[in-house]
């Protein structure tokens, strides 16, 4: 069955094709949305204050792209979660942040110190934004920018040893400190031995592996609990000890804007000590208007006792402003839920820099 | 520039003063009736009879272009263009009715309804309507004003399932809701010409969405008073 929408919205001719979004912006366009408009960025000062002390921060979480290399499914849903009228000139207004430049300038106003861009290859999904593409915008300020590299799987059958290579050779770049998957988007079990080469290569070169969790809401993707739901992981993360696996987004529930695999998320991590957290994109103003799943979310993980395994992240950079304004929203559910600045130090810089092993910026 | 061109259609609109006085004559002499400026009627609604006016108005994001005439008992129709960076229209037509008109207070209500679209990444296209409030207290040369409003658009849209077995057109109709604020100062030139300037928050897509307000600036000509 192939279902095809004339747009949302009017007697428009487009036909939006194939279920198929796409794009490195993605994922996050489907976390839902936290719009606001920044107009600081005067002050380069960089960290923020958490009672009374200067933290750096890092955001391990952002998507570079480009407008025209994004199906038009996928622009539609950005242009639609711009601020109005920015939303008028989506291509325009995207152009401004998903550049290196523009990411960097995000970065400004929000006063993080350095981020992490991801590669994606979801085809069939949320798109391409390339290896290359990545090293290339990381190349723009080295001490800041780093990159998680991917790989397409949807021809694992035949080419995987040449799709590990690829993996291996992005990787031998020093800009390349881990790897990105999302097997929602990517359509493949967590549980699916065919895929754990990927994780002996990030064994092997002791580079993180950062893992989509939870559901999305983006039409294409596989909503079933073995793309989601991270208790389907633990063989892996069982077999590959050397492995660091980073749990995206803390298993949260888009769809239903509900916690989702939270408790999953918070047992793997208890029981296995190479699982981290990211708790990006759940805590937007689309995903939790009032912020209480992010608090929520936050409080367990302190109550559990794994501080010093959370690595912030805010999946941006969505729409001006957004980065800025999801880091504010992170520091207010963390004080809410008692986080000292020690610990806000650790989620926002310091186990950063410990597992990805990266000076922090000067 | 703008004041040059103030000038010069005001020159055009005030009738021409005679070159000689007329003769004096016995007749009773007709005082006119008190008339209120352009600017007020343009930004307050509700005009009295035969009086007319026409607002052009720019800003970010909104342009728009307003024509009213009163028809009597304070009721207008009214005729409005309105653009948002030329992606996003409105056109409609509407009514205006002034239920409170004192020296220094203004009330009145408008009602239009019309048809929108918007040509950007997600089109949009549908019949739209809105209620309005206006309120103004003139002073001298001031008419400090205050436009509420809500707006909304009907937007159909169609999704086609195509099956072995045939094809499925479903329909879906989806309500767009647009509350509205303005707050502004409109400025009396002349009985015939004013200007304002207001700042605009026009919440389009509320409560999803987030919108960044706006200002503009508006000249407002007229005539019959
Ligand atoms: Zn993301």
């Amino acid at each position: 069955m192939k279902v095809f929408t004339w747009v949302c919205d009017g007697f428009n001719r487009h036909r939006s094709g194939f279920r198929t979004i796409s794009t490195a912006l993605w994922l996050t366009w489907v976390c839902g949305t936290g719009l606001s408009l920044s107009l600081s960025g005067c002050d380069t000062a960089k960290g923020i204050d958490y009672d009374g002390r200067r933290i750096l921060v890092v955001d391990m979480h952002l998507h570079p792209g480009e407008w025209d290399a994004i199906p038009e499914d996928t622009r539609k849903f950005i242009g639609s979660r711009f601020p109005f009228p920015l939303s008028l000139n989506p291509k325009t207004t995207a152009e401004g942040i998903l550049s290196a430049e523009g990411i960097l300038s995000e970065l400004d106003k929000a006063r993080v110190s350095q981020a992490v861009l991801f590669a994606v290859y979801a085809p069939r999904t949320v798109g391409i934004a390339t290896n290359e593409r990545v090293i290339a915008d990381t190349a723009t300020a080295p001490d800041r920018l780093f990159g998680l590299a991917s790989l397409r799987i949807d021809n694992f059958r035949t080419e995987k040893d040449a799709e590990l290579q690829r993996l291996r050779t992005a990787l031998a770049n020093p800009s390349m400190i881990g790897i990105k998957l999302a097997h929602a988007h990517q359509h493949f079990r967590m549980d699916d031995p065919t895929y754990f080469g990927i994780y002996q290569v990030s064994s092997d070169l002791k580079k993180p592996v950062y893992l989509h969790t939870g559901s999305s809401p983006f039409p294409g993707t596989s909503s079933e609990a073995p793309y989601t739901d991270p208790t389907y992981l633990e063989p892996a993360v069982k077999a590959y000890p050397g492995a660091i696996f980073i749990l995206g987004h803390l298993g949260y529930d888009f769809t239903d804007q509900q916690s989702g695999s939270l408790e999953a998320c918070i047992r793997l991590a208890k029981t296995y000590s190479n699982v981290y957290l990211e708790p990006s994109a759940l805590g937007s103003k689309g995903s939790d208007p009032t912020g209480e799943n992010l608090k929520t979310a936050m409080q367990k993980i302190r109550d559990a006792g794994l501080v010093d395994r959370v690595i912030y992240g805010s999946d941006g950079p969505q729409s001006p402003g957004f980065v800025k304004d999801y880091l504010s929203r992170t520091v207010t559910a963390m004080k809410a839920s008692g986080y000292t600045a020690d610990e806000a130090q650790s989620v926002f810089s310091g186990n950063f820099a410990r597992v990805f092993r990266v000076a922090p910026a000067k | 520039m703008l004041t040059a061109a103030v000038f010069a259609l005001q020159a055009a609109l005030e009738p021409a003063t005679p070159i000689d006085p007329p003769a004096p004559t016995s007749q009773v002499e007709i005082l006119p009736l008190r008339t209120d400026p352009v600017v007020l009627d343009q930004l307050a609604g509700g005009p009295a009879k035969g009086a007319w006016g026409v607002s052009v108005q720019a800003g970010y994001p909104w342009f728009s272009l307003r024509a009213l005439v009163g028809v009597g008992h304070r009721l207008a129709p009214l005729l409005e263009v309105e653009s948002a960076l030329g992606r996003r229209f409105s056109f409609s037509a509407g009514l205006s009715l002034a239920w409170v008109d004192r020296p220094h207070v203004r009330l009145s209500g408008e009602v239009l309804l019309g048809w929108m679209l918007q040509e950007a990444e997600l089109s949009k296209r549908g019949p739209s309507g809105e209620l309005r409030l206006r309120l103004a207290f003139p002073v001298r040369w001031a008419v400090p004003y205050l436009v509420l409003g809500t707006r909304h658009a009907l937007l159909p849209s169609r999704t086609q399932i195509i099956r072995e077995a045939g094809t499925e057109t479903q329909w879906s109709v989806r309500h767009e809701w647009t509350p509205w604020g303005s707050v502004g100062l409109g400025i009396r030139i002349s009985q015939r010409i004013g200007l304002d300037v207001a700042a605009d928050y026009g919440w389009v897509d509320a409560p999803a969405s987030v919108a960044i307000p706006g200002v503009h600036l508006a000249f407002h000509f007229g005539g019959g008073r």
